[in-house]
């Protein structure tokens, strides 16, 4: 039979911390710093440069449309144009040389 | 309170302790490496809520008993891997008895997860059943009798062990 003191100082042995292994500190150490988050200032960068580059697509994506409508607008009036040459030659027919004589002698 | 170490310092002064209590309450040296690792890792993504050398060993030290709990309950680590796996101490003593402490830490690894981090609590990280209520949000006379019952449950393996080792 153990006494309670033998029992407890056993157990005590028995789970007596055990030591790192050898480089674990060197591990998480690089892993740490691997993991590191950036800086405030490069955060702030980061940022920027992403509003900037979103104003800049902004403005190329606006004066795009603007290409477009006025291409639509030219195409639609050049359209009508050629619809009125057409109409004018088939309504107003162009006079024979004879009555192009006579206007002349008159 | 304390001046805060770097954390360089912390790692160097703690690693045994958190690695520690994960290799005794796992019994597996690979995970309780990757899980002393993650924990220091929370430790330095927190570092600004550290107000003191005491308040980070105790942070520390309840991250690990939290993760390794959920470990354990997580892959039913009920058994450990080979005796020479665990059975390492950290001073090159001489052991009196290195059978029965390797039986000892074998009976502990076989406990379920509660009660075995219990047991590496109060005789590893030598916690008063205070202490360790605290430190488990758990009420004080539930810590004391589960400690008790698992005592009682150790010993009896322990005596039954040492029955066979004189009768052989």
């Amino acid at each position: 039979m153990i006494d309670e003191h033998e029992y407890e100082a056993r157990m005590r042995e028995a789970l007596r911390p055990i030591e790192a292994p050898r480089g674990l500190e060197d591990r998480i150490l690089a892993k740490a710093v691997a993991r590191k988050r950036p800086s405030p200032i490069l955060q702030w960068a980061a940022i920027a440069a992403a509003l900037l580059i979103g104003a800049f697509g902004l403005m190329a994506w606006r004066s795009y449309q603007i290409e477009k409508q006025f291409r639509l607008a030219m195409n639609i009036t050049s359209r009508k144009v050629t619809h009125i040459q057409h109409k004018l030659v088939i309504e107003i027919p162009l006079p024979n040389r004879s009555e192009r004589q006579n206007n002349n002698e008159n | 309170m304390g001046s805060l170490p770097s954390f360089t310092e912390m790692v160097h002064e703690h690693q045994s302790m958190v690695f520690s209590i994960a290799l005794r309450a796992l019994g597996n040296r690979a995970v309780a490496e990757d899980l002393a690792q993650e924990v220091f890792l929370s430790l330095h993504e927190n570092l600004s809520s550290i107000e003191s050398e005491d308040h980070a060993r105790r942070w520390l030290r309840r991250t690990t008993v939290n993760r390794t709990i959920d470990e354990m309950r997580r892959k039913q680590l009920r058994r450990g891997p080979s005796l020479e796996d665990v059975a390492e101490p950290s001073i090159a003593a001489v052991e009196r008895d290195p059978l029965m402490l390797g039986h000892l830490r074998q009976s502990v690894l076989a406990l379920p997860p509660l009660a075995r981090m219990l047991t590496i609590l109060r005789f590893q990280e030598e916690m008063e059943p205070r202490e360790i209520a605290a430190h488990l949000d758990m009420p004080v006379a539930t810590v004391k009798s589960r400690l008790h019952r698992t005592m009682k449950l150790l010993r009896v393996k322990l005596e039954r062990h040492s029955q066979i080792r004189t009768t052989s």
